[in-house]
């Protein structure tokens, strides 16, 4: 006892001593899951631990918290946990204390800079002879994936001078809890913002789906990884005489960041990108987003031209286009092997273009091959399952086994859902033979192979408007064509807190995308031509054009406001009342609205406003949450500060509240609708009377248009 | 030199807009329609697409309860609904449902679209067509009889029995018309100098000029023949148009007896309108088709051309597109020489003059009132040549001079030429139907990518409207299921007919439908093998449904729907099989249900007595009557009958049979004919044309749906039983094959 409490004084004064950095890491935030079940005799699940690049772990405490089931037998229950392959502590079942709290400490020899898999394992009895169920209902362990948590205690380390390290050191996505970077220019002008853009798309897509936040302004931010976008003139007079050598093209520089005192800060970085011309800063900008691959080696680069694949609508991350067949290798499932009785689910995720019009008529196919044990009880099977339902099963009903080629399966369209979808695989192996029979589950498998494929069918691009879930479900509409060509963004006023606002906007989009969206121009233009419009603002900046077609209407000569008065169905649009006012949106407070451009029929203008440039930038960092994005659903979402949560890094999740307020409209793979095919494919009754009123009008004006001609019929003979 | 046009004049060009000024509108609102469609509903729910499709069936199906909604406008509105059911089907059908899944599926996908393609295009041309038919005042000839023009009469005859040309040529010299400003020629193709000199036909021939002209010379009229059968008929005719001289030509096939007023009827228009070219009458016939004897049992069943003659010409005639049928029509010698005479090129010569002529200008007039009298084709087999000639004659004008690239014709004449080329492509289309259900549930070829859901959103009510659509412009004339049953029949005969005309435009030759020709028994067409196959394919196709049903879960739905249609192809089979099988007609003398008085005087008992006449023919006459006596077999009567033109005749006559019925006495007398009487029976029995409108409208009397329903399913009980012979007697056939075998060869056992 006194050696540990020694060990621990010790390590905590260690710890002062190197002024090492802690964070407390949540395993919620780990998985999507609240809570892991492990069943049956034996089970086990395992969680990804990430560990970035540029820490140097110094300690690692698990924190875990869990429940077993009352009647497991302790002698013969136990838990096991292993940190990549290796166990790392071992605890029995005790039903007589059902919820357990425990502290591991992780050996940090067994991580390595990546994603580390914590397994957690289960050997689970309620019988002490061999007459057991092997998967009977009180099998069962719970770990509380909210109340567990990782202690981690870290340095940074130095940041590579070599412009190779941005492909995963500098902007790593295993960065916890998120990445922030500081976009330094000489200006807010519609150019630099272009650059600043494209930028941030470029960093924001290495962070993956991890959050990052950025900001900005015409000096340097000390403390977090800076970007220097400009001028070579620009460059110079930041960086001083000589930082940057002379050069004809787009020219990238990495540098060891500056305290704020002016000396040396090794562990952030400083990246330059300049370009004696215009043209040559997009050029190294777009060089600069896109170094996805350990080269160069060189801590500075010279860019003259850069050559993108071409780029096809709908062409975003992870999204199943119609015209091809996938094969599951290609969608991130290899070969796998369900093995055991309870050998749980693997899933594919994929997207559909989220205006994907999905019809009754059209089915996906599955050509599935996959191989099965011997031995196997004639009920066994394995579920396919389309977001969490059961929608096919295949029978494993040869008692020698079997491998089976080209197994092909239908499933109607409907089930699958426009944007984010997980087919899911479900093995269920069940053993020949009594309860008291001698269990040997070994010979339970069964194995899909990577070279099965899934295909769809040709689906017509069509999506009533609007829908700021599928903004943040994958950018859409801005990400129609996947790199924000016809998209803008309009910034109705000159300022870095509207202007970062904005990236974090963008690298929201890009994020969800999954593509730098290098043809996203930014703007303080009203934009003339048919795009698609991200517009940032203060309220008093916004144009009256604006707020008249959208669904809250902040009007100098009143505040038009709906309130849902009745309560529909989940499915149905129940009109708001509107209320005409005068009044104020309030400060801390933020907007984001969707609605159709009063300029261009089925084009769309998103809208993020506040009353002045901190509530926009405070809305902008909010909506980089996960529960923000979540919550953020039809065209009128508002957001609040909200109050700070422990398991989110002790960060406040904001509030927000949403609604859809606005007049659909329509818009699909060419964008742009007329205003006529708008209002008709969002009223349906207007449509059917269209239609009869022409059949009635038609039908008099032929009565009256062939009258004379059947007099003359008549009278000519 | 360069010749030029010259360019309209500014107050000709304002001439013309105000002449078509109200058409913008219609083109405007007709477009905007169109553009609704366009539109598409898919991205409305399933239920609001369904109740707009059943909204629309709903809408038709009151409004065709009602007569007046049969009158423009509402007769516009109803006709505007159902095209908009059909064309919305259609967009739906090239929008949502062509999905390429692989080859095979593909091409009977294409296939089956391509059938239903045609079948919506000709729909929609055959609205077009009874848009607003045209129902025309009779228009007098002038009282100054001096200004009639001259008619020729002519009876074009090849192979027919002379005696049916002596009946026609005989009522031609009873036509209401001056003497001196008619003449008749019967026109003798089977007495050509070629086939005189023909070894194999010299002798038929000979007898039959020398019967022909004896014919012409009892009656007093012409007798024309020619060297060769160049031509056909329309070699005959333009022969005889080098011989005659008459301002109007009055052409009767020779089973075509004309009424009396023929003349006063249809020469009028031509006095009244100098670019009139043509006059057409229905040709009406006396006795019934096959299909109708088997369909209709006792009862009257309306021909299957009564839907020609009595609406859609009518509706013709509005467009100024009613044609030239070859027989029971008017034309002007003037405008038919202009272009040469009849037009040979295809073997409709008829249709094809008429559109020679429309598309010089001339005007068409249709007086819709049966003025001759005819026989239709007595067997399935003459049933089968007719009507491939003239849908081979179709292809072929369509093929030659296609109505949509041909110079002078109006826009409506073009579509009125097009429906009429195009639908006889139906027999294609109809197979394609037979086969599609059997393509999915045997050879498991997904050909129709459609949910249930759509199916009843569009399909049904699509297929819903098309009925009512027909009950409403043709209900009179075509009972329910008919059209099907006639296309049905005709199908697996005119689709090679048909492809190989399309490949071979000028190939098909002339071949003269017989008539006058009976069956001594009832028997099986041997045409109904192939409904046979149509029966066994589609039955195979409905057990291999149930099966699907319980193996593919997934697609119950499609399985359902096209069981379904399996089980309505093997109605379809069953009725063909059950029309197929013919009945007996051994009638000489085709008898006709009249309705009127005459008197019979019976001299055994001294008694005249006012009888309700019940049928008609050349042979004798039916009547009923309250008697206070017994008839007598074989009793002398005397009939004295009273035409139209008031003449009475007397017949003497013979009580074949007489049957007490309640109180009344049916007879049957059979006239005893001596040659002086036989002008005044052909007066008596044909000159009435108000006898025919008669015997017209009581084809088309209302039938009870139950009635209709116990017909079919005695047809398709007949069929029935037809497929269960044949199955039994090939399964006989097999097994005694089978047991001979076995005795001729004894296997060898050790």
């Amino acid at each position: 006892m006194t050696k540990k409490l020694i060990f621990s004084v010790c390590l905590y004064l260690t710890a002062l001593l190197t002024h090492a950095e802690t964070i407390k890491l949540p395993l919620q935030e780990l998985t999507a899951l609240s809570t892991l079940e492990l069943r049956c005799v034996s089970d086990q699940r395992e969680i990804q631990v990430p560990l970035p690049e540029r820490w140097e772990l110094k300690r690692l405490v698990l924190h875990l918290r869990y429940t077993v089931s009352t009647n497991l037998i302790p002698d013969s229950s136990q838990l096991v946990i292993k940190m990549r392959g290796e166990p790392i502590a071992q605890t029995r079942l005790n039903p007589m204390a059902p919820d357990v709290k425990v502290g591991i400490e992780i050996p940090i020899r067994l991580l390595t800079p990546g994603y580390n898999s914590l397994i957690f394992q289960v050997a689970q009895h309620f019988s002490k002879n061999q007459c057991e169920s092997p998967c009977a209902p009180d099998l069962w362990t719970n770990i509380s994936l909210q109340d567990s948590y990782l202690d981690m205690e870290f340095d940074w380390k130095p940041v590579p001078t070599a412009l190779s390290s941005l492909a995963s050191f500098v902007f790593d996505p295993r960065l916890l809890p998120h990445g922030k970077v500081h976009i330094v220019t000489e200006d807010v002008s519609a150019k630099n913002a272009t650059l600043s853009g494209i930028v941030a798309s470029g960093i924001a897509r290495r962070y993956d789906y991890r959050r990052v936040e950025f900001t900005s302004s015409r000096v340097l931010r000390p403390g977090v990884d800076n970007i220097l976008i400009g001028s070579r003139t620009f460059a110079t007079s930041v960086l001083g005489a000589g930082a940057i050598r002379p050069v004809t093209g787009g020219y990238l520089k990495a540098l060891p960041m500056k305290t704020a005192n002016g000396g040396v800060d090794p562990t952030r970085a400083l990246l330059v990108v300049t370009g004696e011309t215009d043209l040559a800063i997009k050029i190294a900008a777009i060089t600069f987003a896109n170094i996805s691959f350990k080269f160069p080696g060189s801590d500075d680069l010279e860019a003259f031209s850069f050559k993108m694949p071409e780029v096809e609508q709908y062409s975003g991350r992870e999204t199943i286009r119609s015209d091809q067949t996938y094969s599951f290798k290609t969608l991130d499932f290899p070969t796998q092997s369900f093995v055991g009785l309870n050998p749980g689910p693997r899933s594919i995720n994929f997207r559909l273009p989220p205006d994907f019009s999905i019809r009754p008529n059209q089915y996906a196919k599955l050509a599935l091959n996959f191989s099965y044990g011997a031995g196997l009880k004639a009920g066994s099977s394995f579920n396919i399952g389309i977001n969490g339902r059961g929608v096919r099963a295949v029978l494993l009903d040869s008692p020698s086994g079997n491998f089976i080629d080209n197994y092909k399966l239908e499933i109607p369209t409907y089930v699958f859902k426009s944007g984010a979808n997980t087919l899911t695989f479900t093995g269920h192996l069940n053993l020949t033979g009594q309860v008291c029979d001698l269990i040997n589950p070994d010979n339970l498998f069964l194995t899909i192979y990577e070279n099965s494929t899934i295909s769809f069918p040709p689906m017509p691009h069509f999506v009533e408007m609007p829908k700021l879930e599928l903004m943040m479900l994958s950018g859409y509409p801005l990400t129609r064509w996947p790199d924000g060509h016809e998209a803008k963004v309009w910034l109705t006023e000159r300022n870095d807190k509207v202007l970062a606002a904005a990236l974090n906007l963008v690298g929201v989009i890009t994020q969800r995308n999954g593509f730098p969206l290098f043809e996203l121009e930014f703007t303080y233009e009203q934009p003339t031509d048919a795009v698609e419009l991200l517009v940032v603002g203060s309220v008093p900046s916004i144009p009256a054009g604006l707020w008249k077609a959208a669904p809250l209407k902040l009007l100098e000569d009143g505040v038009v406001v709906p309130y849902p008065v009745v309560r529909g169905w989940n499915a149905e649009f129940v009109k708001p009342a509107s209320s005409k006012q005068k009044s104020f949106l309030g400060q801390d407070k933020g907007l984001l609205m969707q609605f159709q451009s009063p300029w261009h029929s089925g084009r769309t203008v998103t809208l993020l406003t506040g009353n002045g440039p901190d509530d926009i930038a405070f809305a902008g960092t909010a909506l980089l949450t996960a529960g923000a994005q979540n919550q953020s659903k039809g065209d009128l979402v508002l957001i609040e500060p909200g109050t700070p949560d422990a398991n989110k890094f002790g960060e406040p999740d904001p509030k927000i509240n949403a609604m859809l307020a606005g007049t659909p409209y329509a818009t699909g793979q060419r964008g742009s609708y007329s205003a006529i095919e708008s209002f008709f494919y969002t009223n349906a009754i207007a449509y059917y009377v269209a239609g009869a009123l022409a059949i009635i009008v038609l039908g008099v004006s032929m009565y009256f248009g062939l009258m004379a001609w059947r007099k003359k019929r008549k009278t000519s003979s | 030199m360069r010749a030029s046009l010259p360019l309209p004049t500014r107050a000709e060009t304002a001439k013309w807009v105000t002449k078509h000024a109200f058409v913008a509108p219609i083109v405007v609102l007709a477009v905007w329609l169109i553009y609704l469609i366009g539109l598409r509903e898919g991205h409305f729910s399933v239920v609001i697409q369904s109740g707009a499709g059943w909204g629309c069936v709903a809408i038709l199906a009151v409004m065709s309860l009602f007569q007046k909604a049969k009158l423009a406008p509402w007769r516009f509105i109803f006709l505007l609904i159902s095209l908009y059911v059909g064309l919305r089907y259609m967009w739906w059908r090239t929008f949502e449902t062509l999905l390429y899944t692989n080859l095979s599926d593909f091409i009977g996908m294409a296939i089956l679209y391509f059938a239903e393609v045609y079948s919506i295009v000709v729909y929609v041309l055959q609205l077009f067509v009874s848009f607003w038919p045209l129902e025309r005042e009779r228009v007098a000839l002038p009282v100054d009889k001096s200004i009639w023009p001259t008619v020729d009469i002519f009876i074009p005859t090849y192979t027919e029995d002379e005696e049916i040309v002596r009946v026609t040529a005989m009522a031609a010299t009873q036509i209401d018309y001056p003497k001196e400003k008619i003449n008749i020629y019967i026109l003798d193709d089977g007495g050509t100098l070629a086939r005189r000199n023909d070894v194999a036909k010299a002798d038929a021939a000979w007898a039959r000029r020398l019967r022909l002209k004896t014919i012409a010379g009892q009656l007093g009229v012409n007798y024309l023949t020619r060297e060769t059968n160049q031509s056909a008929k329309a070699g005959n005719v333009n022969h005889a148009l080098t011989k005659s001289s008459g301002d109007l030509i009055l052409f009767l096939d020779c089973d075509h007896v004309p009424t009396a007023n023929i003349l006063q009827e249809t020469v009028g228009p031509f006095v009244a309108d100098d670019k009139l070219f043509l006059v057409q009458t229905p040709h009406f016939f006396c006795n019934a088709a096959p299909t109708e004897r088997s369909i209709g049992g006792d009862g009257p069943v309306p021909d299957e051309s009564e839907m020609f003659y009595r609406l859609i010409h009518p509706g013709l005639d509005f467009w100024n597109a009613s044609y030239f049928c070859g027989s029971a029509a008017l034309m002007r010698r003037k405008h038919l020489e202009e272009i040469g005479g009849i037009s040979g090129t295809s073997i409709t010569e008829d249709a094809e003059t008429a559109l020679a002529l429309h598309r010089r200008g001339y005007r068409s007039r249709y007086v819709n009132k049966p003025l001759v009298c005819g026989l239709a084709a007595g067997t399935y087999s003459d049933y089968i040549l007719q009507h491939t000639r003239w849908a081979q004659g179709s292809v072929q004008i369509m093929m030659l001079h296609n109505p949509l690239l041909v110079s002078g014709l109006t826009i409506a004449q073009r579509l009125c030429y097009l429906n009429a080329c195009l639908f006889w492509f139906f027999g294609i289309a109809r197979i394609i139907y037979f086969i599609s259900p059997a393509a999915f549930l045997v050879f498991g070829l997904s050909i129709y990518h459609a949910a249930a859901p759509q199916i009843v959103a569009y399909s049904l009510p699509h297929m819903v409207s098309t009925v009512l659509v027909s009950g409403f412009l043709f209900g009179r004339t075509r009972r329910a299921f008919l059209s099907e049953i006639y296309e049905s029949i005709q199908s697996v005969f005119l689709m090679p007919a048909v492809l190989s005309a399309v490949r071979h435009p000028h190939k098909p030759s002339f071949k003269v439908t017989p008539k006058g020709i009976g069956l001594e028994h009832a028997q099986l067409n041997t045409l109904s093998f192939f409904f046979f196959a149509i029966f066994v394919l589609n039955f195979a196709a409905v057990q291999a449904g149930i099966l699907r049903f319980w193996t593919q879960p997934l697609h119950r739905d499609v399985i359902i729907v096209t069981i379904i249609w399996g089980i309505y192809n093997l109605f379809l089979a069953l009725w063909s099989l059950g029309a197929l099988w013919e009945k007996r007609q051994a009638r000489a003398q085709h008898r006709l249900m009249v309705v009127g008085k005459a008197m019979v005087q019976f001299p055994r008992v001294q008694q005249r007595v006012e009888v309700d006449l019940i049928d008609l023919s050349m042979s004798g006459i039916g009547f009923s009557a309250k008697l206070d006596f017994e008839v007598k077999d074989r009793e002398r009567v005397f009939v004295e009958a009273a035409s139209a033109d008031g003449l009475v005749s007397y017949f003497e006559s013979e009580i074949m049979r007489g049957i007490e019925r309640k109180d009344l006495t049916v007879c049957g007398a059979k006239f005893m004919a001596p040659l002086q009487t036989f002008p005044d029976i052909v007066h008596y029995v044909y000159g009435d044309s108000g006898r025919w409108e008669e015997v017209w409208k009581a084809r088309t009397r209302k039938v009870k749906q139950t009635r209709i329903m116990s017909q079919l399913m005695v047809m398709g009980l007949r069929g029935a039983w037809v497929c269960l012979t044949i199955t039994l007697l090939t399964s006989w056939k097999w097994i005694s094959a089978k047991i001979d075998s076995r005795v001729r060869h004894p296997s060898v056992k050790t």
